[in-house]
């Protein structure tokens, strides 16, 4: 009798134990939706040239507790996992990417095979139909957030790295919606 | 040198390799597969990533197995059902970093989690959550990957400068090396509570541990003189020594071999044949009381 319930209580503190495991894993996804505007991303294309790209906006207040006290100034505007830029223009382009007027520090990042981590710049053309990844990391200095409402404005420009010209522009604004105007 | 640290020492090298072939800036067999075999793929973590693969299979883009994370998942998941989870105990580098790093922490800083919540349902209840998230429009592949944080962490060592990492990763980080890490008795709270790659190996080997040509813990009990090192060096805690029992819980087990290197009369092995623990039936953890009397 006595093995007996000693076999039942383990297998209910199992049971608990595999829907506690369960429920960790649910709930950690759950918290991770919630954060969703804590990295989020933009989509765009490079179609007639010199097109201006809907704003990006982030706000510092929508970061997590754990990034708040960690890394509050350093901060994605990226294309996301598995997104990109599509390249319209029906030819091959090769892109140089820089950034303007953007606060704190801006690096360019990628994970395309053309992207030269060491030069940070694209050495090899992008073929018509296929996706530009890209990234620009900033890091601003923690002084800076809890200032104004509207941190920083400034554009990450697209350019034709052959003859020049403008594929398009990105604005970007950081804001700090906690603080009041 | 005594036997521990001549076994860590040996494994440590194992964790390195498995470093370089599979963390940038090394990624060696994923440039293996990818320049000489011709698969697709990263050339960094992401393209050995067992997560997305088996999220892929799960909701039903199915297995790419042309692809670097295809093929380094399948021969992980091979391995597994023949010999065990020899990836978790000698290749993966992101396990051994908090076990090693707890042997500096003194042991009454250290909780063993064990002692109040049973691990391996826990690990199989996550491994069910982690596979069901995408049903439940919810992510945790790479949001919480504690391997893309540890590429993070080396590279942003290397370049002095982390990169960005969001909250969920940040909380990775704190569980992973420091709650179920440095102050975890073994070190492996986060690979026996949380990791499922871990638990579908783990699977994989409880089943394959039936079948006689498989290799498997084996115990000499007629040798074994009950001197506990196995069960105190064991970073999993799959084997315990409890009332002058030993018990083994295969579902914890990660093939790392300390126990092995460890044991002084080598009365622990690794090889093919019977079931050495099975006649004892403490191989399960719903009913681990019972155990080999010593």
């Amino acid at each position: 009798m006595y093995l007996k319930n000693a076999r039942l209580g383990r297998i209910a503190i199992s049971t608990i134990a595999f829907g506690l495991g369960g429920l960790i894993i649910i709930g950690a996804g759950f918290y991770r939706k919630t954060l969703a505007n804590e990295a989020p991303s933009f989509k765009a294309s490079f179609e007639k040239g010199n097109e201006t790209f809907k704003e990006f906006v982030y706000d510092i207040n929508d970061q997590g507790l754990p990034k708040r006290l960690m890394q509050p100034g350093k901060i994605s505007v990226s294309t996301g996992h598995g997104g990109g830029i599509v390249n319209k223009t029906g030819k091959a382009i090769l892109v140089n990417v820089r950034t303007e007027g953007l606060p704190g520090e801006a690096e360019v990042e990628s994970t395309n095979p053309a992207f030269d981590k060491k030069s940070k710049k694209f050495v090899k053309p992008i073929k018509s139909g296929e996706t530009l990844s890209i990234g620009v990391v900033l890091d601003i200095p923690r002084s800076l957030l809890s200032k104004n409402r509207i941190i920083g404005q400034g554009s990450v420009i697209f350019e034709n790295a052959v003859d020049g010209t403008v594929l398009g522009t990105l604005p970007i604004k950081i804001i700090n919606s906690a603080v009041e105007e | 040198m005594n036997n521990v640290k001549k076994t860590l020492l040996k494994r440590g090298i194992g964790y390195i390799i498995g470093f370089g072939l599979l963390y940038a800036p090394f990624g060696l067999l994923q440039i293996f597969l990818t320049g000489v075999l011709k698969f697709t793929g990263r050339e960094d973590i992401h393209g050995a990533c067992f997560r997305m693969a088996l999220g892929n299979l799960i909701s039903g883009k199915g297995l790419n197995i042309l692809t670097t994370s295809g093929i380094i998942t399948f021969a992980i998941l091979i391995v597994a059902v023949f010999f065990g989870p020899q990836f978790c105990g000698k290749l993966c580098f992101a396990g051994a970093l908090p076990e090693y790093a707890s042997r500096i922490v003194p042991d009454k800083l250290k909780i063993d989690w064990q002692k109040y919540i049973p691990s391996a349902p826990v690990r199989y209840g996550a491994l069910i959550g982690f596979l069901t998230a995408p049903a439940l429009g919810i992510s945790v592949v790479c949001a919480y990957c504690n391997y893309s944080l540890m590429e993070k962490i080396v590279l942003g060592g290397i370049s002095w400068n982390l990169a960005t990492l969001g909250s969920a990763a940040i909380l990775t980080g704190f569980v992973w090396l420091f709650v179920l890490g440095i102050f975890t008795k073994g070190g492996r709270g986060y690979c026996t509570y949380l990791c499922p790659i871990g638990a579908v190996q783990s699977i994989l080997h409880r089943v394959g541990i039936l079948l006689p040509f498989t290799y498997k813990l084996k115990l000499n009990k007629e040798s074994c003189i009950s001197c506990g090192l196995c069960a105190k060096e064991c970073p999993t805690r799959a084997i315990t020594l409890k009332d002058n029992l030993l018990k083994y819980n295969v579902h914890n087990c990660i093939a790392c071999s300390q126990c092995i290197g460890t044991c002084p009369k080598k009365v622990i092995t690794f090889g093919r044949g019977k079931d050495s623990w099975a006649g004892d039936k403490n191989e399960q953890y719903v009913n681990d009381t019972e155990g080999v009397a010593l």
